[in-house]
């Protein structure tokens, strides 16, 4: 059963399933004359083993079956042909021999025959009903492979718009053009950092064992543009262009990978896009895979689908890069040298994409001293981000007014509760009083600073009060004699709160690591990150600060 | 990606009392569900709320953030207000946070009420 176009008046081939020679004879001839090509069977074991044979291209598109058959009766055999996955469709005209009871030609349509003729049959009857059933049968299959072209269709779409990354994206437009159009197929897309053109092959159907050459991967971004010039130009939506063998090479040069002799002849390359003045996606298919309208509209629909994920993708990587960037411009810049105190700071996102945390942390000379503080601002989400921000120039704003450090976080709570009510914070603030023998910690429900004493010994400074955003008074901040050469470290709970993991154990753990680290703050920092920032879906700010 | 599971039941105490069970983790992805649930919840003055924390396994600071809501809508209907069941881990949190000045944890629910109601 051929699957290409074929219009519902073609010829077709016909299994021809009559005992009676004559009889076949006859109706043969007519058909032959009409155009059509005949394949005989005598009976209905012989009729079925035939069908059963033909490869899919050579299977006949319709049967002509005697009523009384040697081994079976027709009615029988229509079944069978009818309960066949493969032969579902075909349709089935029973003839008789006159005499038939009424009941005989009901029960032949109600056993699955399209049509039911009766002797003396005239040509055009029979020519007339073979046309009729053909017609119907055709526009059933079409309506059928379109259906699962549809499916297809929006498997693929789904699929582009799962995948992250353009690698991934192209691998998946590739495939479900190669599987909608039933032909080798190209995808083309520049990736989010604008730099590289990510290309993927996916091979037809119909391709032998050595499949899709190797995937390329990248080229440069001037084969878009050369594509481009072909088809869509600077408009939006989707055009197709029919580039010639040689056109098509001339694309093909510029990717690796054996592309140029991917199609026997003219190759069709679709682009699309959703916006002006972004880059298309490209898709490129054997150009006689769009002979019908169907198979126009399917890849065009494709095409736009995957501009469509191609845009939502890049809004989201565009998205992740400026809530980055804003959410740097809220942490310092730079930290302040004071002479005594060595500083280093980390500071990792979150990894999950565009999820952005509040975690903060700020080293400002006051006139009380070096003032520490690291944060967390619960949420992830730009608010969030802003509102830490907010948080952290209040505290400086503050803090240059003088105030110890049991005062700024009743200002910060205050703050917090008058312009962003249902928020909360946690603050961890350190005093490093002049000539660092001292320390003030006053902790709003944040974790508790890790003190690392000359000898390696650590221990938590534990008093605190409750988070901010409650608008409840805090403690004095508790003060505490530090020796020479003791560290200090802050962290933000993503370093020590894992799903599953004893927070008691985490901690512990955090102090010995600590004991063990060398003296150097930023292999310090980066040593701590190594052991405990792994796979941690939360940011984590780390503040450390060496006392001479 | 990975999945956020956190199972939420509300049950009325014989005593009248609401309790809410939170089974599983109470982060980002959950939080938001929990304030949805005590949301819908009628409490007052002679309708405590309970929450059952025995079977939560993990809560980060968005997670505190929620509990709080919890407590803050408690505290708004006048309705008693109680933690039942926290383990070690949650009671350190709250320990750290310092929320734990806000409300008593229970070993169970009906010492909760017992003390609350």
């Amino acid at each position: 059963m051929t699957t290409g176009p074929i219009t519902d008046g073609a010829a077709a081939t016909i299994l021809v399933l009559d005992d009676n020679d004559t009889n076949r004879y006859v109706v043969r001839s007519w058909l032959v004359r009409a155009g059509h090509t005949v394949v005989e069977a005598a009976d209905g074991t012989e009729g079925l083993a035939l069908l059963a044979a033909a490869r899919d291209p050579d299977l006949p598109e319709l049967a002509v079956v005697d009523v009384q058959l040697p081994d079976m009766s027709g009615f029988e055999v229509c079944e069978r042909i009818k309960a066949d996955p493969r032969t579902a469709s075909l349709p089935v005209i029973h003839v008789s021999a006159t005499a038939i009871e009424v009941d005989d030609r009901a029960q032949g349509l109600h056993r699955g025959a399209d049509a039911y003729l009766t002797e003396p049959i005239a040509p055009s009857e029979l020519l007339a009903t073979v046309t009729a059933a053909l017609r119907y049968a055709r526009a059933r299959r079409r309506a059928e492979r379109l259906a699962a072209r549809v499916a297809t269709l929006n498997r693929t779409t789904l699929a582009v718009y799962e995948v992250t990354g353009a690698e991934a994206f192209t691998s998946a437009a590739a495939g479900g053009a190669a599987t909608l159009m039933a032909s080798p197929a190209v995808a083309l897309a520049l990736g989010p950092d604008g730099q590289a053109v990510h290309v993927a092959v996916a091979a037809g159907p119909t391709a032998g064992d050595a499949g899709a050459p190797a995937c390329p991967g990248r080229a440069e971004a001037g084969v878009l543009d050369q594509l481009t010039d072909h088809a869509l130009g600077d408009a939006t939506g989707a055009a197709t262009a029919v580039l010639s063998g040689a056109d098509w090479r001339a694309v093909a040069g510029r990717l690796d990978g054996g592309l140029a002799d991917l199609f026997p002849g003219e190759v069709a390359v679709l682009l699309a896009r959703t916006k002006q003045g972004r880059p298309p996606v490209a898709l490129a298919v054997d150009a006689l895979a769009l002979a019908g309208p169907d198979d126009r509209g399917l890849f065009s629909q494709l095409g736009q689908a995957c501009a469509l994920a191609l845009e939502a993708m890049r809004s989201r990587s565009e998205e992740h890069a400026l809530v980055l960037t804003l959410q740097r411009t809220f942490l310092p810049d730079r930290l302040p040298e004071v002479a005594g105190v060595d500083l280093a700071v980390r500071y990792e996102p979150a990894a999950d994409h565009a999820e952005i945390g509040g975690d903060f942390y700020e080293a400002i000379e006051t006139p009380a001293g070096l003032l520490l503080a690291i944060g967390d601002v619960a949420g992830h989400s730009l608010k969030a981000a802003m509102v830490m921000g907010e948080l952290r120039h209040a505290l400086r704003a503050y803090a240059i007014e003088g105030h110890d450090p049991q005062t700024l976080l009743d200002r910060l709570d205050s703050l917090l509760v008058r312009l962003r009510p249902m928020m909360t914070a946690t603050v961890c603030l350190v005093l490093v009083e002049p000539g660092g023998r001292r320390i003030q910690v006053a902790n709003a429900g944040h974790l508790p600073p890790l003190l690392r004493h000359p000898d390696g010994s650590t221990r938590y400074l534990t008093e605190h009060g409750i988070l901010l955003g409650l608008n409840l008074p805090h403690p004095p901040a508790a003060s505490h004699r530090v020796p020479a050469g003791s560290t200090l470290l802050l962290l933000t709970d993503g370093l020590v709160e894992v799903p599953g993991e004893d927070l008691d154990d985490s901690l512990a753990a955090l102090g010995s690591a600590l004991s063990a680290a060398p003296q150097e703050l930023g292999e310090l920092c980066d040593l701590l990150l190594d052991s405990f920032g792994k796979a941690k879906t939360d940011d984590i700010a780390l503040l450390a600060a060496r006392l001479h | 990606m990975p999945d956020y599971v956190l199972a939420l039941a509300v049950h009325t105490h014989p005593s009248g009392a609401s309790v809410l069970s939170l089974t599983g983790e109470l982060d980002y992805h959950t939080a938001p569900r929990l304030c949805r649930t005590v949301e819908k919840l009628s409490l007052d003055a002679a309708t405590p709320l309970v929450l059952e924390v025995s079977s939560l396994l993990f809560c980060d600071s968005i997670g505190v953030t929620a509990l709080l809501f919890a407590y803050r809508h408690a505290l708004a209907a006048s309705a008693p207000f109680a933690v039942a069941g926290a383990g070690k881990d949650l009671a350190q949190i709250f320990e750290i946070t310092g929320i734990d000045r806000l409300f008593d944890l229970h070993e169970d629910v009906d010492r909760a009420l017992a003390a609350i109601g």
